[in-house]
């Protein structure tokens, strides 16, 4: 494994997972559009089927063509971004070499389903994609993403009318499955979500640059519960988490 | 502690070492979107088994001899096995293929065997089989072995791709994997016995590499190559 400093050199490896059409590409798009002028971007898109993704993110003109890569799955997007992860390391690697130096590498997973998640191995940190049209009750259905990702968004919140959800609603239920994790209510056409992402995407750089951000699994399965003479409490099993029931969970 | 060479050479055909070969068909892909009929299946592998993967398996056996002779040293050896290869690949999208799946493999191959010999006149992204060659010679895996492990693991991962692409009994994609690997095997021993990267078989498939060439130009795959 590079060791830490070698990860602290190179760029911040930012995955962005989440179900098929809930914006991933549009949120990447969003990304650079708030951040090209002042970070080194690149991106890697993973699709399914075609090099849809990359090919739509490059005619949006956010960034120099050769600065968005794709990346073929097989078939098996879960495999890509968790377990084998050899082609997106490569396709990483490559890019950080020809446009070095490189701030932050966006690496959009295949569209797939809710429990697909990045492996730390690959990425330093990840979001994880909702939309409010996929129903307001997702967020309360939990999920290795939903609950563990490094930030959790809910996008499309000018849909909300058009759909009959009700946002702070489906914020609080995606707060209350992440014991209080950092969730970004996002829309295009909201200029205050997007400098909130912004800040984030700055924040999660900085503390990748230094050393303080330590890249965690969200797990392939969702946490559960257990009753105690606590009340009870939410965690996983992942990273080794042995039901070490002091620190950092949240108690309820 | 040192792994044995027969232990290595099943870990290198297991598809589920972590070197992107998942993302590989072996060609299967694109005959299927070239309009072969999926029943032609078991034709398409016993003609891939005896021209591309032989090709390939060859240029194994001459990659291993190369360093196992020193030719290393003259600093030629490898290189000439590569342009061997290439010779005998015409198909541009099937060399990129292979060297996707070498590089991936190489990128294994460093951590594990970081001071083999060879490893390092290897380049960036050699084709598959010079690094499979360069592993065998150092974990010591005879030329035979190392010849059913290439041609192995390449018409296994055609299958495992046909599975995905035309769903059928499992068990028949088992069939057909080792009925293609049988079709070969009266052919192996002078492939095994190589040593000049001359002597690597030219072995052409120009409708499988027609198909390599339209697939590396849609946009609508599933797989790498």
């Amino acid at each position: 494994m590079a060791d830490e400093s070698t990860t602290r050199a190179r760029a911040l490896r930012l995955g962005v997972a989440g179900p098929v059409g809930t914006g991933k590409s549009t949120l990447i798009a969003t990304i650079c559009r708030a951040l090209a002028l002042e970070l080194r971007l690149g991106v890697i898109t993973n699709d399914i089927y075609t090099d849809e993704d990359a090919r739509f993110l490059r005619s949006a003109g956010v960034l120099e063509p050769e600065r968005i890569r794709a990346v073929e799955t097989g078939a098996c997007p879960h495999t890509a971004i968790r377990d084998d992860i050899t082609a997106n390391l490569i396709a990483a690697e490559d890019l950080e070499r020809d446009f070095a130096p490189l701030d932050v590498v966006l690496i959009e997973s295949g569209g797939d389903n809710l429990t697909a998640t990045f492996s730390p191995a690959l990425v330093d940190a990840q979001i994880f994609v909702l939309d409010v049209a996929g129903g307001g009750d997702v967020a309360r259905k939990g999920g290795p993403g939903i609950g563990r990702a490094d930030l959790l968004v809910v996008n499309k919140t000018d849909l909300a009318p058009y759909v009959g959800v009700d946002v702070p609603l489906m914020v609080a239920d995606a707060q209350a499955a992440r014991d209080g994790g950092a969730v970004l209510a996002l829309s295009r056409q909201d200029a205050a979500s997007i400098a909130t992402l912004r800040a984030w995407v700055l924040g999660m750089l900085a503390a990748h640059r230094s050393g303080t951000h330590v890249p965690q699994d969200p797990g392939p399965m969702a946490p559960h519960f257990h009753a105690d003479d606590d009340g009870g409490h939410v965690h996983d099993h992942s990273n080794g988490q042995h039901h070490d029931h002091a620190g950092d969970h949240a108690h309820g | 502690m040192t792994p044995s060479a027969g232990t290595v050479a099943m870990m290198l055909a297991d598809a589920r070492l972590p070197s992107g070969g998942h993302a590989h068909s072996s060609g299967m892909e694109p005959a299927l979107l070239g309009g072969m009929p999926p029943a032609a299946s078991a034709e398409f592998l016993a003609l891939r088994a005896r021209t591309t993967a032989l090709v390939d398996a060859g240029t194994a056996v001459a990659a291993m001899r190369a360093v196992l002779d020193g030719s290393l040293i003259q600093g030629s050896g490898l290189a000439a096995v590569e342009t061997a290869w290439a010779a005998r690949t015409p198909s541009l999208a099937m060399r990129t293929a292979s060297r996707d799946l070498g590089r991936g493999l190489l990128r294994l191959a460093r951590r594990i065997w970081p001071t083999a010999e060879g490893i390092d006149a290897l380049g960036g992204a050699p084709a598959r089989p010079l690094v499979l060659g360069v592993i065998a010679a150092e974990v010591g895996m005879g030329a035979e072995d190392l010849v059913r492990l290439a041609v192995y693991d390449d018409i296994a991962s055609a299958v495992a791709a046909l599975l995905k692409l035309d769903p059928r009994d499992p068990v028949d994609g088992v069939t057909l994997v080792l009925g293609a690997c049988a079709s070969v095997e009266p052919l192996l021993a002078p492939v095994a016995g190589i040593w000049s990267p001359d002597d690597i078989p030219s072995l052409a498939a120009p409708q499988a590499e027609a198909w390599a060439e339209q697939h590396a130009a849609t946009h609508r795959r599933l797989f790498r190559g």
